[in-house]
């Protein structure tokens, strides 16, 4: 009775935003989309219940002891030796990050009802938080790689969809491009650790490649196999986490508004690289390299972090760059073997993150209050480090701070060489078809402009 | 002994459009327009028929006392099975959206009689396994299209040209097969059959009529003509079953730089028309990789990958017809604003955009899926290309969504909603994708089925060489 009632507690818990965004979905295909107040009343009985939903479960897998609890959806679809279980793992892991999701999307639900108020595009903004709902809660929750993947795809849709939620301008729509670039090039590393960890286990149940239980694994993965498909892994957290050297589009990302900057970029989505280093830690265990990598990566991306987020005069891309600092930390902590740790690191900082978030439009008005408490201006933090360095050396510092270490210009010197090739391609089409089109022959002109 | 089923299913299938062509020959547009789309019903409730009494019994088989052909070839020609049975529907089916959503400033009666034509001649393709009836019906379906970029008179005689020579090369190739199969020439026949069939399909570096066909001819016309992928039709009752390891070996080398040269080049266009054919040749030329890679996921991977680019490239082709009909030339290198004028438009236009791609919920996910599996045994390395393609592929897609639909509101633009008759057709083809790409289970079961036939058929020729 209690494994059933345990089991449909998670199927819930990723049912109920899937019916939400069913609901939302529906009602504007057929031109007939909620009221605010419906909307807001569906969105706070849904994430409540789910949140409701897995509190209970967590508590419910105290006496269950349910370690490594799987759970099947069925079998989605089955050709040749392939079959595709839709498999959920509930264990400590995913009921705490997925408890911590339903809560915090939840209040950004709240809070957005009335940050867009009356904004056009209030039904746009929550069929995208719900689709963001899912996905992130079928990475969290996933038994197996390819439900990852299909999390991990919602995540970067709805993401991109966001930032350019104030399409009217061409920045929020140009950023939001740059994300999704990002997002699809690092998300080949995801594709293809799922496509290999298919080819050895035939299966992408995560049981066939992590092991009995989380933290533990041992992974059956031999070590060249947990390389490959780790360095994949990484490469992809690299994307999503918005590691070196794809920093840059998390400051882009802060177009969007707020509340979901809070949701996406100060807690959930930008946590989802350093969750899937952290559920596939048994792999990580097995290969020592990519560990030493995710370190690399981790501590480059804080100093980075760090010294351009203090640069940065607008409230947002400040915190967009403090969290950077703290996800790096957070991959040195994965790297280094911890497990439990950050696990907690991302937990707090994902609920202080999105408070700040939250709370900067209202910046201006909360240092007055601070500074009307202490009598006078707040003290500037951290000048006892700046003055450890020459003069000379911290101009070049700032100004490399100011600039972002130039990260998207470097992405810019590999991306504009191949858009080159293309369009000589694309003129050598052209003259192709010219020519065999009798152009010349006739001097009829071929229309370009579609 | 098979039980037999004597109904004239499919020679009506066929007869309906025709009827309904000549019926309209000096009827006016409207007329027509009513005519195409009690046609096009009629055919997807008769498709929808064939394809239940089918999976009610699949023993059954079908006696069709009107087919047209029997006398000539001594058997019967129209047949209707695994393959054949869903490919009707989804012929049917787009062939009905592509009529109810035509716009009204591009309509012609002429343009809606050669729909007709094309959605007859399709049909037929379809339920006949006839090669010499295929190489007909390969010819004549190529005929809508060369009429309609005559008729754009001087501006479109380029690209008739290209159309033209590719189209005659292709079909000389299929022809010249199709004679030589089973004779001395067997190889000579087969590099025919592989030719034709990567003409057609637009593969690398046989493909440049198919972006001067988007770009040029009416969207209508050219989505009907591609989005069914009879050249996968093609691949997969003549080629599959019988040509040599080698030959199939090129054409996945080949679709696998098509997919990525394609969605590469979509990424450079400037004309929303042209962006779109580069992403159509990229998505369908996967179709023909699954299939190279003859494995049951492979071959299951691409009978699903076809059916599902299919319905979201031609969702995709047709949102940008009646988008153009309100706006005219569209571009993909500025903003063009507008999404509040026309909000469901921009949405359709997302749903088939990613379910072009594979996006997770729609049934081009799974397909992908299959595809992926089935070609990492097969071409370990280039299936990294196949994923790049893809990601390409949906960079492509958002930049043509992005340009099209956001920037600056339009002052003071009148509204540009859909109609209740465009509102339904591309609901229906969003309902078959998203349903399926929920609930894939029926749909890649049935296809599985198909896949292990086509395995087998090629195991025996195989054994029999």
């Amino acid at each position: 009775m209690s494994w059933s009632l345990f089991d449909a507690l998670v199927k819930a818990a990723l049912g109920l935003p899937a019916a939400l965004l069913f609901t939302l979905g529906a009602a504007s295909l057929l031109s007939r989309p909620l009221t605010e107040r419906l909307t807001s009343a569906l969105a706070r009985a849904v994430f409540g219940l789910t949140a409701l939903a897995l509190l209970i479960a967590a508590g419910l897998s105290v006496p269950l002891e349910a370690q490594h609890h799987t759970i099947s959806l069925g079998h989605w679809f089955v050709a040749g030796a392939t079959s595709f279980e839709l498999r959920l793992l509930a264990d400590p892991l995913s009921l705490t990050f997925s408890t911590l999701c339903v809560v915090l999307i939840g209040v950004v639900a709240v809070f957005s009802d009335r940050y867009l108020h009356r904004e056009p595009g209030y039904n746009r903004y929550f069929v995208s938080l719900c689709l963001f709902s899912l996905g992130i809660l079928l990475v969290v929750l996933a038994g197996s790689i390819e439900v990852v993947f299909a999390g991990w795809e919602m995540v970067g849709l709805s993401s991109a969809l966001l930032i350019a939620f104030f399409h009217e301008r061409p920045a929020p729509v140009r950023n939001g491009l740059w994300t999704l670039a990002v997002y699809r090039t690092t998300d080949l590393g995801l594709l293809g650790a799922a496509v290999l960890i298919h080819h050895i286990a035939h299966t992408g149940n995560f049981d066939a490649f992590l092991g009995a239980s989380w933290p533990e694994g041992p992974s059956p993965l031999s070590s060249g196999q947990a390389s490959a498909v780790g360095a994949l892994l990484l490469f992809a957290t690299l994307g999503k986490g918005a590691q070196l050297p794809f920093s840059g589009w998390l400051a882009r990302a802060m177009e969007g508004p707020t509340p979901s900057s809070a949701i996406f970029y100060g807690a959930l989505s930008v946590h989802a690289g350093a969750f899937l280093l952290l559920r596939m830690g048994p792999v990580l265990d097995q290969a020592p390299a990519v560990a030493a990598m995710a370190v690399v990566f981790g501590l480059g991306t804080a100093i980075h972090a760090t010294m351009v987020g203090r640069a940065q005069s607008d409230i947002k891309t400040a915190l967009a760059y403090a969290s950077l600092t703290q996800v790096g930390i957070i991959l040195v902590e994965i790297g280094l073997g911890l497990r439990w740790i950050p696990l907690i690191h991302m937990l707090g900082h994902a609920s202080v993150r999105s408070l700040q978030l939250l709370r900067s439009p209202s910046l201006l008005h909360d240092f007055q209050r601070l500074e009307v408490a202490v009598g006078g201006h707040l003290p500037r933090t951290g000048r006892y480090l700046e003055r450890l360095l020459p003069p000379r050396v911290r101009r070049r510092l700032y100004a490399a701070a100011l600039a972002r270490w130039r990260l998207d210009e470097l992405l810019l010197r590999v991306i504009t060489p191949a858009l080159g090739l293309l369009r000589a391609l694309d003129r050598l089409e052209h003259r192709w078809c010219a020519w065999l089109g009798g152009r010349a022959a006739d001097g009829s002109e071929v229309r370009r402009d579609g | 002994m098979t039980a037999e089923l004597t109904f004239p299913l499919l020679s009506l299938m066929i007869a309906v459009p025709l009827v309904a062509a000549l019926a309209t020959a000096l009827g006016g547009t409207l007329v027509t327009r009513r005519a195409a789309i009690v046609a096009a019903l009629i055919d997807v409730g008769l498709a929808i028929a064939a394809l239940v009494v089918h999976l009610a019994d699949p023993s059954l088989a079908l006696a069709d006392p009107l087919d047209p052909l029997t006398w000539l070839f001594g058997h019967p020609v129209l047949r209707l099975d695994r393959l054949s049975a869903p490919l009707l529907v989804f012929a049917a089916l787009i062939s009905l959206v592509a009529v109810m959503v035509a716009p009204r400033t591009a309509l012609r009666a002429s343009l809606l009689r050669r729909n007709l034509f094309a959605q007859a001649v399709l049909l037929a393709t379809f339920a006949t396994r006839e090669p010499a009836v295929m190489a007909a019906m390969w010819c004549l379906g190529a005929l809508p299209p060369l009429l309609e970029l005559r008729s754009a008179g001087a501006a479109g005689r380029p690209a008739l040209r290209v159309f033209a020579i590719y189209m005659g090369a292709g079909a000389a190739a299929f022809i010249g097969g199709v004679a030589l199969t089973g004779g001395e020439h067997g190889l000579l026949a087969s590099v025919l059959l592989v030719l034709a069939v990567m003409i057609r399909k637009g593969i690398f570096p046989l493909h440049s009529w198919m972006p001067e066909l988007f770009e040029h001819a009416p969207l209508g016309v050219s989505t009907l003509f591609n989005a069914p992928q009879v050249g996968a039709y093609v691949a997969a009752t003549l080629v599959i079953p019988s040509e040599p390891a080698a030959a199939l070996d090129v054409v996945g080398v080949a679709s696998i730089i098509t997919a990525l040269y394609g969605s590469a080049m979509a990424l450079v266009q400037r004309g929303a028309r042209r962006a779109y054919g580069y992403i159509f040749m990229s998505q369908s030329a996967l179709v023909m990789l699954g299939f190279e890679c003859l494995s049951a996921e492979g071959v299951t991977g691409a009978l699903a990958f076809w059916l599902s680019s299919g319905v979201a490239l031609a969702g995709l082709g047709l949102a940008l017809w009646v988008l153009e009909a309100r706006r005219g030339a569209l571009r993909v290198d500025r903003l063009h604003g507008g999404y509040e004028r026309t909000p469901l438009l921009a949405t359709m236009f997302l749903v088939f955009g990613v379910g072009t791609v594979g996006f997770p919920g729609t049934y081009g996910f799974v397909g992908q899926e299959m595809l992926l599996d089935g070609a990492v045994h097969v071409f370990p390395g280039l299936s990294v290309a196949v994923a790049l393609a893809s990601a390409l592929g949906g960079l492509a897609v958002m930049r043509i969504y992005f340009s099209l639909f956001t920037g600056a509101p339009a002052q003071g633009g009148l509204t540009q909603r859909l109609h209740r008759r465009e509102r339904l057709g591309f609901a229906l083809l969003g309902a078959v994708l998203l349903v399926f790409g929920i609930w894939p289970r029926p749909a890649v079961e049935l296809q599985s089925a198909v896949a292990a036939e086509l395995l087998r058929a090629r195991a025996v020729a195989v054994e029999g060489r």
